[in-house]
């Protein structure tokens, strides 16, 4: 289908089509920019401009209840319910690329029925990055601002429109249901497309090359360098839970005398408590142990068992890490190790 | 229509306020049977959370009553309960949960009549602010 | 300030037998951060940097290291940590020492009169997207900021963090040595807690209801603040419960109510809870008013120095009691 273009005064328009679907976009709360839903797009200004967070809520929510039951059994199973579909717009590529890096962990061997419940009734309608942000390095991780995939459709902000791109079914659905708001592309439009997206790729400062770098860390597991790189980290969560690849969870039973609920919650692979046993032994005790760990996890497990690396480059656990831990930094020093 | 019933949980020192309840019941002194008691040994054993922890389970006031200063059969414990009462009612009031929803008072085991009139209050006050579920914590 | 004093403090610290290393600051890895740095010999004190941007508290790195049990019969060496301080973060060290959480000989405390430090949230909404290093002094009540070859100027004010608009402690009250001129305090301004209790009470609950609903429980609030350092915190724990895991706007009410009642009468304001939440939430708002409470109350400020009791295990017969029944 060839590219549309999508005036901007008309994006509420655009939003207020789609009420059959349950709408996320990022929206700004005091100082912070979240993904979250919108019930009414009247009331609530889209945020495209500065860098969301949280995305992977609206698939894979910080707490969800997987059944419930009482003395008479299981009750309700959620992973069977929830029939709307889900829109999130305003995702950034590395946002969307994220969920192709999850899907083959809720899908392997033991398909997690929850996520996929959220992930096959999910359209992804994404913003290019005409300006990417201070600690975006999704180039050295094979992606870019402009990168489509694991999006459904794609919009690029021009003067006064959006150009949109249409690149699946679902997305081509969307476009249909809401034709009213578009009107054909000119070669113009694709021209400055074109232009914007090598001059925002030429954009990104921050890089490292990531060449080797699993078999590098294949040989420095007990190395020195971990205390020394984790020394300032406090071990909080930050960076796992605004990383849009990391889903580590853990489940608890919330119970009274009668009833109660299965429930499973982010984990953080930083916490303290995170691999503390029952018998009060810590396979991981310091920091220097998790922060490796978490390395390890995106940089070769990851490519061990999926064949790809578990990061999309987003930058945000750089930014929003208060410690200044820096990922970036980091890999570069392991790559540099003798 | 019926009037709202408001849910109070009143922490009660085992040797003066528990008793001092007692006595209320013994001499047949009618009081509001809107306050639900939870015997402590001693008001400094109320950790301040647990104010928290009963308007999260559905209470719509707290409750906290213990022996009159220096009479604390602990000596001091509710000199402490006093400061850190203070503390946790204005914290919780600075959040918007109304001040009249947590009550402190000072009932010795002599003091049957004290402890009815009390629970009056308190009940009356509250019933005047409506119920506070705000923030409930999910059911289970 | 005189950076070439701080290095050599730093450096004299470092020759010293006892002190095993220095605990300060470094350049950031981009734009305007500034990390926490950890120093073990006399060469590497010229990587050592104190400027405005050094906004993180060193404080918390004192309870953070590890104590992993040995095997066999060695024992902990104990050696003393040197550490940069400022006001704050030397009120944070008294309160410490008086809670007997760490020993006075384990610490080597270099102390700095603060003029205050930049918010980067300010400055990286000023300037977004810098990348490149970038240096800041304070020059006649203006940062003169330089980015790459570019140099720019702007009113202190409107860069400087709130915590540090009403600070009163910005000399260090302990120190083994002080490098650097006193700063002059600013005065006590609790305005903006006393105007908040004149909202309704609908209208704040709702505030915070909806400020909590937005915390994702990531305790960086807990883990930045050089006050909360239990082993093991009473709302991680399972046995009892305090706090549910889940993310729900009554547990992260509870966690935040429980986290500040905690802190009454051992916060320092050093405002490092509100700068680490990355959802932008007004802890200190919280922490401020248990502060003038207990000030009020009780006539108490945590950190004073380093053998008061606290306010919460003490008690005078004449405290206030009109709102008892």
């Amino acid at each position: 289908m060839s590219a549309l273009i999508l005036p901007k005064d008309r994006l509420t328009d655009f939003l207020l089509l789609l009420h059959e679907y349950t709408l996320w976009a990022p929206v700004q709360r005091d100082t912070v920019t979240l993904f979250e839903v919108i019930k009414d797009p009247k009331d609530s200004p889209v945020d495209l401009e500065h860098q969301a967070s949280l995305a992977k809520r609206s698939i894979f929510p910080q707490s969800e209840e997987l059944f419930s039951f009482d003395q008479s059994g299981i009750l309700n199973d959620a992973s069977k319910e929830g029939s709307r579909e889900n829109i999130i717009f305003g995702i950034r590529p590395c946002d969307a690329r994220s969920f192709r890096i999850m899907d083959p962990v809720f899908e392997g061997t033991m398909p997690d029925p929850y996520y996929l419940n959220r992930r096959q009734r999910t359209v992804l309608v994404g913003i290019a990055c005409r300006e990417p942000f201070a600690n975006c390095f999704c180039t050295s991780l094979g992606g870019s601002p402009f990168s489509q995939e694991g999006l459904d459709l794609i919009l690029t902000e021009l003067d006064g429109r959006f150009f949109v791109e249409v690149l699946s079914e679902k997305g081509k659905e969307i476009v249909e249901k809401t034709a009213s708001v578009f009107t054909p592309a000119s070669a113009e439009d694709g021209k400055q497309r074109e232009d914007l997206a090598k001059r925002s790729e030429g954009a990104i400062k921050r890089k490292v090359d990531l060449e080797g770098i699993t078999e590098k860390l294949n040989g420095i597991f007990e190395h020195p360098v971990w205390k020394q790189m984790a020394s300032k980290c406090t071990a909080c969560g930050i960076c796992t839970y605004t990383c849009p690849t990391c889903y580590c969870f853990d489940m608890q039973d919330e119970t009274t005398l009668r009833k109660g609920r299965r429930v499973r919650n982010w984990d953080s692979c930083m916490f303290a408590e995170y691999t503390l046993h029952a018998s009060g032994h810590n396979p991981r005790p310091t920091r220097a142990e998790r922060l490796r760990n978490r390395i390890y996890h995106k940089f070769k497990f990851n490519v061990d068992n999926f064949g790809t690396f578990g990061c999309v480059g987003c930058g945000r656990c750089i930014s929003l890490c208060p410690f200044n831990v820096d990922l970036i930094e980091n890999l570069s020093t392991i790559k540099s190790l003798a | 229509m019926s009037e709202f019933e408001p849910n109070i949980v009143a922490f009660l020192c085992n040797w003066c306020s528990y008793a001092g309840a007692d006595l209320t019941g013994t001499s047949r002194i009618h009081y509001p049977p809107n306050v639900k008691v939870i015997r402590v040994m001693c008001t400094g054993r109320m950790n301040p959370l647990f104010v928290v922890q009963a308007l999260r389970q559905g209470a719509d006031g707290v409750l906290i009553s213990g022996c009159h200063p220096g009479e604390c059969h602990y000596l001091k414990g509710n000199y402490l309960a006093r400061r850190r009462f203070m503390l946790m009612r204005n914290l919780l009031g600075f959040i918007g949960i109304n001040p009249l929803r947590l009550r402190m008072s000072w009932v010795s085991a002599s003091e049957g009549k004290k402890f009815a009139d009390v629970v009056t209050t308190v009940t009356e006050d509250i019933k005047k602010i409506g119920p506070q579920q705000s923030f409930t914590r999910e059911a289970v | 300030m005189n950076i070439q004093k701080i290095r050599d403090e730093a450096s004299r610290a470092l020759g010293r037998k006892d002190v095993k290393y220095l605990i300060g600051y470094q350049k950031g890895s981009y734009g305007f951060r500034v990390s926490p740095a950890f120093f073990q010999t006399k060469e590497e004190v010229e990587r050592l940097i104190f400027s405005p941007l050094c906004q993180v508290s060193l404080a918390p790195y004192l309870t953070l290291e590890e104590v992993v049990p040995l095997p066999g019969e060695e024992k902990q060496k104990a050696s003393k940590v040197a550490l940069l301080a400022r006001g704050c973060d030397s009120r944070a060290i008294n309160q410490i020492l008086a809670e007997k959480g760490i020993p006075r000989d384990r610490l080597f405390i270099i102390g700095i009169p603060c003029e205050g430090v930049i918010d980067r949230r300010k400055i990286e909404a000023r300037f977004p997207s810098v990348t490149e290093p970038a240096e800041v002094r304070e020059e006649n009540g203006k940062y003169i900021i330089a980015i790459g070859d570019q140099s720019h100027e702007v009113p202190k004010e409107e860069l400087l963090a709130d915590a540090c608009k009403v600070c009163r402690y910005p000399n260090p009250l302990i120190y083994d040595k002080l490098t650097g001129d006193k700063v002059a305090p600013h005065q006590a301004n609790y305005d903006d807690i006393t105007s908040w209790e004149e909202k309704p009470l609908e209208e704040r609950l709702q505030f915070w209801l909806d400020q909590f609903s937005r915390c994702i429980r990531c305790y960086a609030c807990r883990n930045a603040c050089p006050l909360c350092y239990s082993t093991v915190c009473i709302l991680d724990r399972l046995d009892p419960q305090w706090v549910k895991r889940s993310n729900d706007t009554s547990e992260n009410l509870m966690f935040h109510v429980s986290r500040a009642f905690h802190l009454a009468g051992r916060c320092v304001s050093c405002g490092e809870c509100e700068r680490a939440c990355p959802m932008g939430i007004p802890l200190m708002k919280l922490n401020r008013k248990l502060e003038k409470d207990v000030n009020d109350l009780f006539s108490y400020e945590a950190g004073k120095d380093a053998e008061s009791k606290s306010p919460m295990t003490t008690f005078h017969v004449e405290d206030r009691e009109d709102f008892i029944l």
